[in-house]
């Protein structure tokens, strides 16, 4: 006699109908995408436009120098909320959302997903930090950070935003891949953080890096994001080092040319200490190095036409220096592997006398060695042959941009995000306290003024001479460029063959 | 309970009834439709997209059906026989290192006698092989650091080298570094399927020998290595098949470079489809990447299966 207490055959049949039933729409499920006229209209219900001076920027003078300079210790703390500098930021209203945003879409959202470039911490990317606390803190809107390294991180953006997904909301766009994104209509468009007099209170180079019109689903140019973070790259000497070589340290400030560059190469030859280093391992950092030697020459990849051209006199003359420097020993032959790390990881080590890389650096370096005997900060040099030399470096910016396939809440939250990036609040704490570019002119005018950061003169200067050029498809020529730049290295191929190969890609696949 | 109750449907003749007939005439149907549904949407499905994809032009922007356009650039491509070449060199150098070292591991094992230790030796060994892949790759990247890396420096203070080499600097000794790192996960594999081997070899067989006084080598090349054949060709080919399609170590290691030294075939096609957003080449190379392997699977397990029927004879 069957045991009624026990599960029969058409029992466990049933339970499992419903399981699959269960979890089969438990992965159906709607992408929740808005519509881009219900977004654009509900973007305008936002009023960001409305007194965006006052609330960006006016209320700053209402934060107290002094209260200012209480940030967290970066070593032990992992949060802005006890810190003297954000309490008065939240207590006088430094950054406030417009009035009303609430009674949106944006209203209804609790958190929001954000992609970001490195991590939202204090030991990578306190600032950014600072801005998710504040935005918290004024909207009640939580943000949840996917941290991803850059070079992962773009791929990873392609694939979803290929497949549409709806998360995350936003995600850093690294500046070369902006206009990609753009073309291929990934981004929503952000007009609204930008109305008549928007960019009056930002550096020029905003504009450049949000402001397009290769959309062709959207008529007449757009913007599609605000600014994450800008780096600008400059000079890192160890002059305790240089000197022992027999080299004065300040040779280096002021103007100074690849001449000197090459001799400091000579003077370290032998011990056990690197003269100096580039990247030539990942598409991402080659484009970094081979960008800022390229500019250095007075050389440019953007014709006046509009064409890409990569295998001028100047680009070629990169690759030959490069490997010209490896094959004496100036720089570890290893830079052909060097990827994110990499030199950061050399330079702390005590192992590299002179490199150039992005501001960020400064903070931690400054952690570790004495400013201005153990270590100095200066404007990277000019060439000695080129179009025209001059002494330049990158401004390598990253955007945050909004996920066109979002639903139209997460896309206004998103918006409002922007607003706070935008602020005074979160571009004088990327420059004062992370050591990036501020987009603020105000912010370069104020830390001068109140002696706010170390080598604030040699920053200044090194981020007016920094210089950008964007154009469609970039990262892509970078991609392509890579090997090629690595067997010239070696020797396998010259300089010439390499870039006229990577020539001949831009002209079937950019320039046609 | 009569027998009518017995023999009747519990459910009664209405829907549910027929319902509960259907399933108890279709039961084996039943119970295979999920795992059925499953490798479908797992496995067939992404195959045939793959097919499709791969007749796909996807250069630049768009995507049009060109059905020869993908596979005829993979013939006139050189970066695509470079990649050939190298995952080759890398497979086949992964293969023979790890085989031939797993071999040693297998007899060193076999001999223990004591199973507790031959346990606690086996367990440490397969500690390697749970490992993470990509975890393997930046570790070995790091030792080999030109800079900092441990290896530079013990060799430093042995003398055997004067200063720094650049191990991933240079495109042969990238690609030796990379061969070792894969080789030194496969191995456990190896020594594990080979000690199984060992294991099942009669004693017998070793006492015939003995008797007719067979040295240790005549032994080894006349018993053991006969007997093993088997477990070798399973050895050898699951470690070529995974060391073929190899991507995790080889990629966090050296990136598929310098200047595509080690830039096996997934490195190619993950440079393809998801860096160049090419997915159409990359699906084709991909298709070719599964051609290849299942070729030499069933022709690698058809000469098995003979070499097997010779033993047995």
């Amino acid at each position: 006699m069957p045991d009624n207490n026990t599960l029969n055959r058409r029992q466990v049949l049933q339970l499992s109908g419903v399981g699959l039933a269960a979890s089969v729409a438990g992965c159906l499920g709607g992408n929740g995408g808005g519509d881009d006229e219900e977004f654009l209209e509900a973007a305008a219900e936002l009023n960001l436009g409305e007194n965006f001076q006052q609330r960006r920027i006016g209320a700053a003078d209402d934060w107290p120098i002094e209260k200012r300079r209480q940030v967290p210790d970066r070593q032990n703390a992992s949060s802005w909320k006890n810190s003297g500098a954000f309490k008065s930021a939240v207590a006088n209203d430094v950054w406030a959302p417009p009035e009303g945003w609430d009674d949106t879409a944006a209203g209804d959202i609790d958190s929001m997903t954000i992609l970001n470039h490195g991590a939202a911490n204090m030991e990578f990317d306190p600032a950014t930090l600072a801005a998710h606390e504040m935005f918290t803190e004024k909207t009640g809107i939580d943000i949840n950070v996917i941290e991803i390294g850059v070079d992962q991180a773009n791929t990873r953006e392609q694939q979803f935003l290929s497949s549409e997904e709806p998360s995350p909301h936003a995600f850093n766009v690294d500046g070369i891949l902006v206009p990609q994104f753009v073309q291929q209509g990934y981004l929503e468009v952000t007009d609204e953080l930008y109305p008549e007099g928007g960019y009056e209170p930002y550096i020029p180079a905003l504009e450049s890096l949000v402001k397009w019109d290769i959309d062709d689903s959207r008529e007449g140019p757009h913007t599609y994001g605000y600014p994450n973070i800008g780096e600008a790259s400059m000079g890192h000497l160890r002059p305790d080092l240089v000197e022992e070589q027999g080299i004065d340290p300040e040779r280096f400030q002021g103007e100074w040319t690849w001449d000197l560059l090459e001799e400091l190469g000579e003077a370290f030859k032998g011990t056990d200490i690197n003269a100096f280093a580039y990247y030539a391992g990942t598409s991402t950092y080659l484009a970094y190095s081979f960008r800022e030697l390229l500019f250095q020459q007075g050389g440019s990849m953007i014709r006046d036409d509009g064409r890409i051209v990569m295998n001028s006199p100047a680009g070629v003359r990169v690759i030959r220096k490069m490997k010209e420097w490896r094959d004496k020993g100036y720089v570890p032959s290893d830079v052909i592997s060097y990827g994110e790390g990499d030199i950061v990881d050399l330079y702390g080590s005590g192992k590299l006398a002179y490199t150039t890389a992005f501001s960020d650096f400064i903070p931690r370096l400054l952690q570790e060695f004495e400013a201005g005997s153990e270590y100095q900060v200066v404007v990277p040099p000019a060439a000695t042959a080129g179009p025209s030399p001059t002494q330049a470096g990158l401004v390598a910016p990253n955007t945050t941009s909004i996920n066109r396939f979002s639903d139209t809440g997460h896309k206004l939250a998103a918006m409002l995000y922007g607003d706070l990036k935008l602020s005074y609040y979160t571009q004088w704490l990327e420059f004062t306290y992370e050591g990036n570019i501020s987009y603020m002119d105000q912010v370069y005018t104020d830390s001068a003024e109140n002696d706010f950061i170390t080598f604030g003169d040699s920053i200044g200067e090194a981020i007016q001479n920094g210089q950008l050029e964007l154009f469609p498809q970039m990262a892509s020529v970078f991609q392509q460029m890579l090997s090629p730049v690595q067997r010239a290295l070696q020797g396998e191929t010259t300089p010439q063959d390499a870039m006229d190969q990577v020539q001949d890609f831009v002209d079937d696949e950019v320039n046609n | 309970m009569s027998a009518e109750e017995f023999n009747g449907n519990p459910h009664g003749d209405g829907l549910a009834g027929q319902l509960s007939d259907w399933v108890n005439d279709h039961i084996r149907t039943v119970l295979l439709g999920p795992s059925l549904v499953a490798l479908l949407v797992v496995f067939i499905y992404p195959a045939v997209m793959l097919l499709w994809l791969s007749l796909q032009n996807t250069r630049g922007l768009g995507e049009t059906f060109e059905p020869g356009y993908n596979y005829g650039r993979i013939f006139t491509d050189p970066t695509f026989w470079n990649a050939v070449e190298k995952t080759l060199i890398y497979s086949f150098g992964s293969l023979f290192l790890s085989v031939g070292a797993g071999l040693i591991i297998a007899l060193a094992l076999n001999k223990v006698m004591d199973t507790r230790v031959r346990n606690i030796y086996s367990t440490l060994i397969l500690i390697s092989w749970a490992v993470p892949l990509s975890i393997v790759g930046v570790t070995w990247r790091w030792m080999f650091n030109g800079q900092l890396g441990i290896v530079n420096k013990v060799l430093i203070d042995l003398g055997i080298l004067n200063s720094s080499y650049s191990w991933l600097g240079n495109s042969l000794s990238a690609m030796v570094v990379v061969i070792l790192a894969d080789a030194w996960s496969r191995i456990p594999f190896a020594a594990v399927v080979l000690l199984a081997g060992l294991q099942s070899i009669p004693q017998e067989m070793y006492d015939a020998a003995k008797i007719d006084g067979a040295t240790s080598f005549q032994t080894f090349w006349n018993v053991t290595l006969p007997y093993l054949r088997p477990s070798f060709f399973v050895a050898g080919l699951i470690t070529w098949m995974f060391a073929f399609r190899a991507f995790a170590i080889p990629f966090s290691t050296t990136g598929g470079g310098p200047g595509g030294a080690t830039e096996t075939l997934a490195i190619y096609i993950h440079r393809f489809g998801i860096q160049l957003l090419d997915y159409g080449f990359a699906s084709a190379v991909s298709v070719f990447l599964v051609a290849v392997t299942l070729l030499v699977a069933a022709g690698y397990v058809y000469f098995i299966l003979e070499q097997m029927e010779e033993i047995e004879l």
